[in-house]
């Protein structure tokens, strides 16, 4: 090659981005010139560097929990998309009219249902919570979460963990709150005025 | 270092009829390389995580129009480089000209804090932080995003020119400089380090 | 380009050397600014003998025992507070709890996941125990309703982690 490459050949040859004639050309033309041969051994040294000081691929944290999140939005994104589908103006007219009717019908099968899940006459409450994502990595070891109304809180029971030998003691606990201190951290239910709603 | 472009093909062909053990698969495949490219642009461990989650979530969404014209890892950055964009959009943070580090703070734990747990290295973690690395995200933390996307792309991901354009949707000219001018500025910024001490 | 170029290498490739040990300089971190405090208590909670706990477990309120037992799941017959720990939320980073330092028998992680609102915060949640993961949620505190999680038995009842979020 007799003839200077332009900017743009020679920023590609000195990134090892040329092939075939392109290459074999720019590698004639900087034969004699070993600034150039020594520029391309540089970034190739730069380029090195960089990709084993920053890596190319990092497992992002929790794996597992990655993916099902990700599956959580997929399942969301179909969710939305059948609402969409099925909504009143997607809906045939006939169906309209019976449209209040079934609502009428589930809300009683979820009045009962309420009132047979707690255990005294309070009032009925419907928590209308986002579900949390819970995820225990541990093999053996379940978790069920609920919105406890009564409790005015939500409640994770954790199932299959293992127990805290007898022989442990915790009278070296730095700090252990007083009844009224405890009940202020773990929040006033009567300041909470819909406290079965979130 | 990619994965194997015909493998990704074939196991998207099975996603967009509804395989989604396929997408899964894909998902696993590719989350390695997408999280660290996001991670790179927006510093903060929790936002890169979401964002990371949301790249493939949009890519699920956006599978029917995928055709095999170009990688999928490719397509994947592409989607990635948009979240990234609008993320930072979302914080009002002007993407022309340099960005402070208010945003691209790194996420870390302090251990000299008190809150610290009496175990000094976290029984999950793998952190691989070496000196040299902290330096370089930082030096990388004052550019613009993106002249710190191409040094990202081409220096860590090790994508062609051309395919960089496709991902930042700009001309290979425009690859080129800013490249050209992040490498520039990564040296200066990590001289004056190198001289201050 | 060339003998910038070479310049910068010849740089980096020394740093790669001849680092030595040191942080940068302390710059102000908005990261750390605080957004919330959260407050982790646990509770021996138990059908048989409160002592089991130790002496200096507390009794609890009477309107906290009410709340717990109201629902099933946390009821029993006797509650002591064993230890709790307050920590800073922070914007941009993760803290931990520690509610019966010196031991770290229970230790509970946490980060915000989105920006907090008025009287409320989503956090990423992780709880350790015995230096294992054994829980990671993300959950929605509002002040007055915590999270409670009804975790490892012993000493003949069982240990109530609450989390929530401090005034």
């Amino acid at each position: 090659m007799n003839t200077n490459p332009d900017e743009t050949k020679l920023a590609l040859w000195l990134d090892d981005e040329l092939t075939g004639d392109d290459l074999a050309a720019m590698d004639t033309w900087a034969a004699d010139m070993p600034e150039q041969l020594a520029a391309r051994e540089e970034l190739r040294s730069y380029r090195k560097m960089m990709a084993g000081a920053l890596p190319a691929s990092e497992e992002p944290p929790y794996p597992d929990f990655f993916l099902s999140r990700v599956n959580q939005g997929i399942r969301g994104l179909q969710a939305a998309e059948k609402a969409v589908a099925s909504s009143p103006a997607a809906a045939p007219f006939w169906k309209m009219w019976l449209m209040p009717v079934a609502a009428c019908a589930g809300m009683v099968l979820a009045f009962g249902i309420g009132r047979q899940s707690t255990d005294r006459q309070a009032p009925l409450a419907i928590v209308p919570v986002a579900s949390p994502v819970v995820y225990t990595p541990e093999e053996g070891v379940d978790a069920e979460w609920f919105a406890s109304s009564n409790a005015g809180a939500t409640v994770i029971v954790l199932q299959g963990v293992s127990a805290i030998p007898d022989s442990t003691d915790f009278s070296e606990t730095v700090y252990v709150p007083t009844a009224s201190e405890a009940d202020r951290t773990a929040g006033r239910r009567n300041q909470d005025k819909n406290s079965s709603r979130q | 270092m990619a994965g194997d472009p015909e493998e990704d093909f074939r196991l998207v062909g099975l996603a967009q009829k509804g395989d989604m053990r396929a997408y899964d698969a894909l998902v696993i495949r590719h989350q390695g390389r997408i999280y660290a490219m996001i991670r790179n642009m927006v510093k903060n461990d929790a936002d890169a995580w979401d964002l990371s989650q949301e790249v493939f979530v949009k890519a699920w969404r956006a599978l029917p129009r995928f055709e095999a014209r170009a990688r999928f890892s490719t397509w994947l950055f592409r989607i990635a480089h948009n979240s990234v964009y609008d993320w930072v959009r979302k914080r009002k943070i002007e993407s022309a000209g340099e960005l402070n580090d208010e945003i691209f703070n790194r996420d870390s734990i302090d251990l000299s804090a008190q809150t610290a747990p009496s175990f000094v290295e976290l029984p999950d973690d793998a952190l691989s932080n070496t000196e040299l690395r902290e330096k370089i995200e930082e030096a990388l933390g004052k550019l613009s995003a993106e002249h710190r996307e191409a040094v990202v792309l081409k220096d860590v991901q090790g994508l062609s020119y051309k395919e960089i354009a496709e991902v930042m949707d700009c001309t290979l000219g425009t690859v080129m400089s800013r490249l050209y001018y992040a490498r520039q500025k990564l040296q200066a910024l990590l001289k004056d380090e190198y001289e201050s001490r | 380009m060339r003998s910038t170029l070479q310049s910068f290498f010849g740089l980096l490739i020394a740093l790669a050397i001849g680092l030595a040990a040191g942080r940068l300089s302390a710059q102000e971190d908005p990261g750390r600014a605080k957004v919330g405090s959260l407050v982790v208590t646990v509770y021996f909670a138990t059908d048989g003998d409160p002592k089991a706990a130790g002496e200096k477990a507390q009794e609890i309120s009477e309107d906290l025992r009410t709340r717990l037992s109201s629902e099933k799941k946390l009821r029993f017959a006797h509650y002591r507070a064993l230890g709790a720990d307050t920590q800073e939320i922070f914007r941009s980073y993760e803290n931990w709890a520690q509610p019966l330092k010196p031991s770290d028998e229970i230790l509970v992680r946490f980060e915000t996941r989105t920006r907090p609102e008025e009287d409320s915060i989503s956090l990423d949640l992780e709880l350790w125990l015995a230096r294992k993961k054994i829980l990671k949620t993300d959950v929605q505190l509002r002040q007055g309703r915590p999270l409670y999680v009804l975790g490892s038995e012993w000493r003949g009842g069982r240990l109530i982690i609450a989390v929530a979020l401090a005034k």
